[in-house]
């Protein structure tokens, strides 16, 4: 367990944290309530000290001691007090972090996040540019531990971290996304493809055929009705995607491996939702990718609590 | 800009923050925001010394760390609800046994010394210096007590035996 590691847990746990409004004016009101009662009793407390004070003797009164100086008008001017500075908060380490957890800890602490993220795709590629694999922070600017206001921008320069998959696994991913959105019309497949749930080989189809026929039966006991499809799975989820080489840790137990109709020798890398998904709405397209990266089989997994 | 103004812009910048911290440190998630609320109040009663503090994130939590152990202390003596009973924000634990109940479960498997340690340093992101002022230690056992907690955690059998993925 890392220091990354640690914190990416901590804010996993502490996002299921459902937090209300603020009640700003209830705190403050308590706050007043509190100051009342400490200035009573320093009032009090004063009280019992100078009766000691006279019952010892030991008090003399200086009547004088706080007129101002004769002879010149005493400057009734109230002193200038500085207004407090704005509020400023250090800027968090999250160096280290996945892309998703560090805006996650940014933006809770006040900060606006502006992603660098430059480096996720090729113009002339039909890459989609919110799939590119997993992302960590490997600067940011300012510094940790400098101080900024509530609001001020942090930026932070992400890369793709897949130490398990080449840039061609990558492409393979990202190619079969643009596939399945209807932006290329063709995929990298090899023919015909194997098409499974959970593991379970279902069919093969032609990467030609209609997109009905992407349609595979959902897992038994998972009160999912009607079939699922990968290409419609991808297609319709709008938000940002990434790439591994294993699947995400989500749900309960560990699923079985596909079955060798369906993986036909390929290795997997797999197409999952990014951020922290719950068991329920989590998924993963799993590609079976070949020696020369072309996808063989598509598994769909889906979270069946 | 007033203390008012000041206080009421740093609260509403950093309460779910505070909360979810509070949580953290071992607080149910019913009493998280009774103890943030107490904390911030006693902030307010000092509030031109929390402005004046370096780093005022670092001031609030030891504040709320003070009002955490008092609190323990207070009602150490009271009937206490049973962990063991789940009330109703936490999840079953034979069909939802998912990652943040996991961390859950390991952070319990900390002292709560080395809780406060690990939260205040990787949550807050308080330096080990200001970790160190926060808890009235030195700065030397804050790094012993993140040494020995990332030790727990990482054999902690909740988060290691976490699955690979997919369903149950």
């Amino acid at each position: 367990m890392n220091e990354p590691d640690t914190v990416e847990l901590l804010q996993r746990l502490a996002d299921t944290v459902e937090v209300g409004q603020a009640p700003v004016e209830r705190i403050a009101a308590d706050g007043r309530r509190r100051e009342r009662e400490r200035r009573r009793w320093q009032i009090a407390g004063a009280a019992v000290a100078v009766s000691i004070l006279v019952a010892t003797g030991t008090f003399i009164a200086r009547g004088n001691a706080i007129s101002a100086p004769t002879g010149e008008p005493a400057d009734v001017t109230p002193p200038s007090t500085p207004p407090p500075p704005a509020a400023t908060f250090a800027v968090p380490n999250v160096k280290g972090l996945s892309e998703n957890v560090a805006v996650q800890v940014l933006e809770d602490l006040g900060f606006v996040v502006q992603l660098n993220d430059e480096w996720t795709c090729d113009p002339s590629d039909p890459c989609p540019a919110d799939l590119g694999g997993s992302h960590i922070v490997v600067s940011q600017d300012p510094a940790p531990g400098t101080r900024q206001p509530a609001g001020a921008v942090v930026t932070v320069r992400v890369e793709p971290v897949v130490p398990d998959l080449s840039q061609e696994d990558i492409r393979a991913a990202q190619l079969f996304a643009a596939f399945a959105r209807d932006e290329t019309g063709y995929g990298p497949f090899d023919t015909p493809v194997g098409l499974g749930v959970q593991g379970s080989f279902v069919k093969a189809v032609s990467p030609t055929s209609p997109a009905g026929e992407w349609e595979v039966p959902p897992p038994a006991h998972s009160g999912i009705s009607g079939t699922l499809s990968a290409l419609r799975i991808i297609k319709q989820y709008d938000r940002n995607l990434q790439v591994t080489s294993d699947r995400q840790v989500v749900c309960a137990t560990k699923p079985a491996t596909g079955q060798p109709e369906l993986t036909g020798g390929g290795h997997l890398v797999s197409i999952q939702p990014g951020g922290s998904p719950a068991c329920l709405q989590w998924f993963s397209v799993d590609l079976y990718v070949n020696d020369v990266s072309q996808v063989v089989g598509v598994d769909v997994r889906v979270g069946t609590p | 800009m007033g203390r008012d103004d000041d206080f009421s812009e740093y609260v509403g910048a950093r309460w779910r923050t505070l909360v979810r911290a509070a949580v953290l440190l071992g607080c149910s998630r019913h009493d998280a925001e009774d103890a943030v609320q107490t904390a911030l109040a006693r902030c307010f009663v000092a509030w031109s010394r929390v402005s004046r503090a370096d780093n005022r994130d670092a001031y609030v939590y030891r504040t709320l760390v003070n009002t955490l152990r008092d609190s323990r202390r207070r009602h150490w003596w009271r009937e206490q609800p049973a962990r063991s009973i789940p009330d109703v924000s936490r999840r079953d634990d034979t069909t939802h046994i998912d990652l943040a109940d996991a961390v859950e479960r390991a952070l319990d498997e900390l002292t709560i010394d080395q809780r406060a340690v690990v939260v205040l340093r990787y949550f807050g992101h308080l330096t080990e210096q200001e970790t160190a002022t926060t808890l009235a230690i030195p700065v030397g056992t804050v790094k012993s007590r993140l040494s020995r907690a990332l030790a727990v955690l990482s054999d902690n059998e909740h988060l290691t035996d976490q699955p690979e993925g997919g369903q149950p």
